[in-house]
């Protein structure tokens, strides 16, 4: 079998960004990653039905800077803000440090992998045929304007007696061009026969190289 | 309206597309397989089931219904109306059940044809990710709070993007830093 680089690892720091910022001498580093960790699982564990993409987290001094990716910010702030204030009050606490979360609305979440992976699960969970639910997935990301997708789906598919694996593609997924932006992500499903792994990858298109800017104090 | 139909029925006349139309009622089942649906409409079906080669039927039709689900940025009810195609095929339970494993094929496990399970299916699997009401889709105001901010992906890429002035005014890439060490700054001013 071939070896699997994860597409967001192998393109991190050329197109793609770090999902927590900050600098920490030795002392202080293994504390502040698991503090990161624990706001991760904190949110992962409050926010499971919010349709949660991504966290990010900024450090500068006492504060830190949460910036959460979903596409129903309505789950994550409640009515008045209530939901949002709780959780603010919650990482307060558990970091002991100030801070400030932001709520980024995701514009187009068919072009999302996490979420289209959480949906493909959420229909295996409602027990709709594994292939539809990749299908309708896979034409549903396309009209948003993807360039391709690949969906995978393992397990015990059907109920059958014997687990396999399935898959769907659609359009082009160049996953050795690192310039291709491409979106993966892994989710596993439980259903009455036992877990299902969804996995799915989604390309965007390729992001072309920003001209450098010789200028004092440029990029 | 009727949803299932036995294979002799739809055998009657060979090659000749057998017509449904009609609205069929699925609130409740849609209701209780996913909770986010506040309510349903009732779904206009109309379109034809083609027996071919008296042993595989395919199923065409335009499914046409409204639906009221929680708008993913406010909560607030939203009527989101819903044309849906639906192209199925089926082969009967004479046949090996191996060739409905490649592509969209199902295999009937009885002999008739039952659309109320596929015909749910199809609408629950086209639930759109994103519900916005009228005005939300209008409107470029979104919400912030004490310490809290909601941002559309655009506001929070250019916010990431942009210089950060520092206090004499140049775009300098530094002037981040400029929180870090507070205390140490303190002390140099005094000095």
């Amino acid at each position: 079998m071939g070896q699997k680089v994860n597409p967001h690892g192998l393109r991190v720091g050329v197109i793609q960004d770090w999902d927590a910022k900050w600098f920490a001498n030795d002392k202080d580093f293994g504390d502040i990653l698991h503090e990161d960790l624990a706001i991760r699982n904190l949110i992962d564990e409050k926010l499971s039905d919010a349709s949660v993409s991504r966290v990010e987290i900024e450090r500068a001094a006492n504060r830190v800077n949460v910036s959460i990716h979903t596409a129903k910010p309505g789950m994550v702030i409640g009515k008045g803000g209530s939901e949002v204030d709780a959780l603010r009050n919650e990482l307060n606490h558990l970091t002991g440090k100030r801070v400030h979360v932001n709520v980024i609305e995701i514009k187009k979440p068919e072009l999302d992998a996490q979420l289209v992976a959480e949906n493909i699960a959420e229909q295996l969970e409602n027990r709709i045929a594994f292939r539809r639910a990749q299908k309708q997935a896979i034409q549903r990301t396309m009209r948003a304007g993807a360039e391709g997708i690949r969906t995978q789906v393992s397990g015990r598919l059907n109920g059958a007696d014997m687990a396999r694996t399935e898959g769907f593609a659609e359009g082009t997924v160049p996953l050795h061009t690192i310039r291709a932006d491409i979106d993966y992500a892994h989710v596993e499903a439980d259903t009455t026969y036992g877990k299902l792994g969804v996995k799915v990858w989604i390309s965007k298109g390729e992001v072309l190289p920003e001209v450098a800017d010789d200028s004092e104090g440029g990029k | 309206m009727k949803l299932k139909w036995a294979l002799t029925e739809l055998r009657k006349q060979p090659n000749e597309p057998f017509i449904i139309s009609g609205e069929a009622d699925l609130k409740k089942d849609l209701m209780k397989r996913n909770k986010d649906i506040i309510d349903v409409s009732p779904i206009k079906i109309s379109g034809s089931i083609v027996p071919e080669n008296m042993d595989q039927f395919l199923v065409t039709a335009t499914l046409q219904l409204t639906l009221v689900l929680p708008s993913t940025r406010s909560l607030t009810p939203t009527r989101v109306p819903l044309e849906l195609p639906f192209t199925e095929l089926y082969i009967s339970p004479d046949r090996p059940a191996e060739e409905a494993e490649q592509d969209l094929v199902f295999h009937l496990e009885k002999h008739s044809i039952d659309l109320q399970k596929p015909i749910e299916d199809t609408i629950l699997t086209a639930l759109p990710l994103k519900v916005l009401t009228e005005e939300e889709r209008k409107s470029e105001d979104l919400p912030s709070g004490n310490d809290w901010k909601m941002l559309s992906e655009e506001d929070y890429q250019q916010k990431r993007h942009e210089p950060v002035l520092s206090e004499r005014g140049s775009a300098s890439p530094f002037a981040v830093l400029k929180d870090l060490f507070p205390e140490t700054d303190e002390e140099s001013s005094k000095n």
